[in-house]
């Protein structure tokens, strides 16, 4: 049953325009950690980072908006019961924050605001560990590359910044000699990298080679949100011209268009199973799609302002959407 | 009948020339009525023909035809009203906005363009350039915060227009920048003249003890006087040298 599990009212003091889910799993990180600690000798600085991580399994919720902060919420619920309860309020951005991801291991969250900054946490402590200054009108929407040593970020001239999560150094920039990259996005292989373009272009690169595989331009208005298939064979779009589309990697051909929503359709985000994919709206709307049948199976409504952003959960279970009206609401969604 | 077609020529001819001279005047009165309150290109007019007042449509008279600044907001105001009435927010905010842009502190008039945004609602829809006039009206009034605010949302929603980042919320920051330094500095300010009050009133109750100190002494000298005099020679030479010593100085400062 898809059903409101949680709401959590006036999370922001202001409206709230980006969020993401984090899983923290110990076992996995040990395993990933031992292997690192093989490949590279930093055995001292990992075990000090480990010290300070928690026990048990933890999920977060990170969240980010109009009032400059960036919120850390812990999830804690079974089945359809579940509280979100705030870990940390963090300060340091001094204007709007536009987006915020987490990192696959769930350590570390990354925000970018209208203050040009982008800026590192630890999830678990809240601890601010880099801020990357990108220069004026350099920062947009901010995304882990998936195995989490890179970040991406559109600037004003159509390009994309790979900035590392070390040292915050600037690695690669990818020229689509476009206009204002709004949205980006990685393939969960980590081969390419997807970009929107407020005119509606979508760029598809290899990250490899950093070469322009295709040009996409499906939608003639912004296209506000992009997200990969887990699979990585093909990747969503959605604009404002309300409807969202499905395009196929390899050649580049539109496979379908999906239209539902009355208004801008803000965010898009595929349930890792690739069940269900979601979608938020400035029709206040967030609606989650069968990806086989490719047509909308529920309509939540219960957002009195437009949603910015709605996401999936890491086992498919949850969905998460933030909104202008100030609300986090956590849903159910049947695996 | 040649006559009479004649005079009927004539009367017509007659009135023609009435007509025309009547109508054109009244034309003008007409036309300028309808162009001031359906279409923007009229304001223009409007500035150019200030004579007119179009609420009422009538010659305003000479001696107001110098409209002051408060005169000219109350009108657009009054105008906006109108326009509100009839639910043609966009006209009425662009009259608001314009009265605010003559009397910046008026509260009232934000308020009303702030009710006209809420009664669109739909403000998203036309992209940044609603946020954009609103937080420029905050601006006006000094409400450097929200007009931050407005500019953000407006860049959320359209964040390619470089003016809304360069002009108004590069504008908005320093702005809040300086109210911020203004704000320090009059901290300190008022902490300095604290301080400075603090050292005046110790220097006074110095004063007042050095007075007081030099008016016991006084006290005693005065108390000492008789005491010494009658006490005998010894004491009469440097009471006499004492004396002898002020008499230049209050000559001197006569």
């Amino acid at each position: 049953m898809f059903s409101l599990i949680h709401k959590k009212e006036s999370a922001h003091t202001e409206g709230i325009w980006s969020c993401a889910w984090g899983l923290f799993n110990p076992e996995t990180h040990k395993n990933s950690e031992e292997k690192q600690n093989g490949e590279t000798q930093e055995n001292g600085e990992t075990n000090e980072n480990e010290e300070n991580l928690p026990e048990k399994v933890t999920q977060y919720v990170v969240s980010g908006g109009l009032d400059d902060t960036v919120k850390i919420w812990n999830w804690d619920g079974e089945g359809v019961e579940g509280d979100l309860t705030l870990l940390h309020s963090l300060e340091g951005h001094s204007l709007g924050v536009i987006s915020v991801d987490v990192n696959k291991a769930g350590t570390v969250a990354a925000s970018s605001s209208l203050d040009s900054t982008i800026r590192l946490w630890k999830l678990h402590e809240g601890k601010q560990i880099q801020s990357i200054d990108c220069g004026p009108v350099e920062a947009w929407s901010v995304v882990f590359s998936p195995d989490g040593k890179h970040i991406a970020s559109g600037n004003h001239a159509g390009k994309i910044n790979v900035y590392s999560t070390q040292d915050g150094q600037l690695v690669n920039t990818l020229d689509t000699r476009g206009r204002f990259t709004y949205s980006v996005a990685y393939s969960d292989d980590g081969k390419l990298i997807a970009s929107g373009a407020i005119d509606g272009f979508i760029n598809l690169f290899d990250i490899e080679s950093g070469k322009l595989v295709h040009t996409l331009e499906g939608h003639a208005m912004t296209i506000r949100a992009l997200a990969f298939s887990p699979d990585s064979q093909l990747l969503l779009t959605a604009a404002d011209d309300g409807h969202m589309k499905l395009y196929d990697v390899k050649s580049s051909n539109l496979i379908c268009t999906l239209s539902g929503h009355s208004s801008w359709v803000l965010s898009v985000d595929f349930a890792p199973d690739q069940v269900h994919f979601v979608s938020s709206s400035s029709d206040h709307m967030v609606k989650v799609w069968d990806f086989a049948q490719r047509n909308c199976v529920h309509t939540f409504k219960d957002h009195q302002d437009q949603v910015w952003c709605a996401k999936y959960s890491k086992d498919s279970s949850k969905i998460v959407s933030v909104s202008d009206d100030k609300n986090v609401i956590v849903y159910n969604s049947p695996v | 009948m040649l006559i009479v077609i004649q005079f009927e020529e004539i009367q017509r001819g007659e009135n023609m020339n009435l007509m025309q001279s009547f109508t054109w005047k009244r034309k003008k009165n007409i036309t300028q009525k309808k162009h001031t309150l359906f279409s923007v290109k009229d304001e223009e007019e409007e500035e150019l023909d200030p004579d007119v007042d179009w609420l009422t449509a009538a010659k305003r008279p000479k001696a107001l035809l110098l409209e002051d600044k408060i005169s000219k907001a109350k009108r657009l105001r009054d105008e906006g009203v109108i326009l509100a009435d009839e639910e043609r927010w966009w006209e009425a905010i662009n009259h608001w906005g314009e009265a605010v842009s003559l009397i910046p502190n008026d509260h009232e008039t934000l308020d009303m363009i702030a009710q006209a945004y809420m009664k669109l609602q739909t403000l998203h829809r036309y992209g940044g350039q609603g946020y954009q006039t609103l937080g420029r009206s905050q601006l006006g009034v000094g409400e450097v915060s929200l007009a931050i605010k407005s500019f953000s949302k407006a860049i959320r929603l359209s964040p390619d227009q470089m003016e809304l980042w360069k002009e108004d919320l590069e504008w908005a920051i320093n702005l809040r920048e300086k109210q911020n330094e203004l704000e320090e500095s009059d901290k300190q300010r008022k902490l300095e003249v604290e301080s400075e009050n603090a050292l005046i009133i110790e220097e006074l109750e110095n004063e007042e003890q050095e007075s007081e100190f030099m008016k016991s002494c006084d006290d005693k000298s005065e108390n000492k006087k008789p005491d010494e005099i009658s006490q005998g020679l010894p004491n009469d030479k440097e009471y006499n040298f004492k004396y002898n010593s002020k008499v230049p100085l209050v000559r001197f400062k006569r």
